[in-house]
């Protein structure tokens, strides 16, 4: 014990302090999503949904709004020193009509690529949409439901209209590193016949993963960076001679790959 | 297996190696398309694009909604061809 220097004590005591501020902090986010989602969407009801102008027309604009509110949650929470974020971006990304994957480790990711991503639509799971509130916000932004049967024929229509939609392939959030790809997104592109943007999104310390609770919180603030890799064209990547089935398993097996790899060689 | 299942059988093997890089060993009437195949819905839709010339009509969703193994598959399409020897 005489060996132990005074300052170590309170910088122990500090990062107890701060941790136990940033779980405060946290838990008040979780609360501040749920008013805001509320207040947004009521907002969205009462001012947008009456316009008397073009259904497209309220689509961008009740996607500006999303946007700006996405981008002013991780502001707060930057700011409530909860966690600090980077974008590393590519011009492409911002071009209309395309398709953005990317992996999917925490309960953020969609609000960052939000927040990042002008005139993003994604596809909203049909029992989100159980609450009319929801349900209208939704209609509004034009997202896709994925109860439709045409999910994907619809949805390579809207990229090709010049909308930006946001995939995971992994489907849900990750387990372990990263999940196996479904073929959903790689059937998109081939419908669609557009770039396809990756991103990539690593969190450390990592916190909010699936099954993880919110009080969970890491020893140390989450660090959020988001890279944005080169655009990919599939007519580069595999042998579109081939029937489409085939196509959507080799454009997955060499999506999955670019992902797997980066992961591997981050884990190193 | 009837002679008419035998060749919605052999058709639909045949198809799905040619779709979908499967062994033909593995197609077998009891694979479950899903578990077993790996057939998602949207490889689904493609097959019965493909499906269309040999039942002579377009198949639909509803068609298909249920089925779960390559078996319960000649069924439906055995159905639908009696359907149309008979119209």
């Amino acid at each position: 014990m005489a060996n132990v220097n005074p300052q170590d004590h309170s910088i122990a005591f500090t990062d107890t302090m701060n941790r136990y501020w940033r779980i405060t902090a946290t838990g008040f986010s979780f609360f501040l999503f749920a008013i805001g989602t509320l207040i947004l969407s009521l907002f969205l009801v009462a001012f947008i949904l009456p316009l008397p102008i073009a259904k497209l027309s309220k689509q961008k604009i009740t996607r500006k709004i999303i946007q700006r509110t996405c981008y002013a949650y991780i502001i707060i929470m930057r700011f409530l020193g909860i966690l600090t974020f980077a974008f590393n971006t590519q011009s492409h990304i911002f071009k209309p009509g395309r398709l953005i994957i990317a992996n999917h480790p925490t309960l953020l990711d969609v609000i960052f690529l939000f927040a990042m991503v002008p005139n993003a639509s994604c596809i909203v799971k049909a029992e989100r949409c159980k609450n009319p509130l929801m349900a209208v916000s939704v209609s509004l932004a034009g997202y896709l439901n994925n109860a439709g049967a045409e999910l994907a024929q619809e949805a390579a229509d809207v990229i090709r209209a010049g909308e930006t939609l946001i995939v995971f392939p992994e489907g849900t959030r990750s387990t372990k590193h990263l999940n196996k790809f479904k073929r959903g997104a790689a059937n998109i592109a081939i419908m669609a016949d557009c770039e396809i943007s990756l991103v990539h999104i690593d969190c450390t310390p990592i916190t909010l993963r699936k099954h993880e609770k919110w009080y969970a919180v890491p020893a140390a603030v989450p660090h959020f960076q988001f890279t944005v890799l080169p655009a990919i064209d599939r007519h580069s990547c595999i042998d579109v001679t081939r029937p489409i089935p085939i196509q959507a398993r080799h454009l997955t097996d060499f999506l999955y790959g670019q992902y797997n790899s980066r992961l591997l060689t981050k884990a190193a | 297996m009837n002679t008419l299942q035998t060749d919605i059988y052999q058709h639909i093997q045949g198809l799905m190696v040619e779709l979908f890089e499967l062994d033909a060993d593995a197609i077998v009437p009891e694979a479950q398309l899903y578990d077993d195949l790996d057939i998602d819905s949207i490889d689904a839709v493609n097959l019965m694009i493909e499906l269309r010339p040999y039942v002579g009509r377009k198949l639909t969703p509803k068609d298909f909604q249920s089925i779960r193994t390559v078996q319960h598959m000649i069924d439906e399409i055995e159905i639908v061809l009696r359907d149309s020897k008979t119209e």
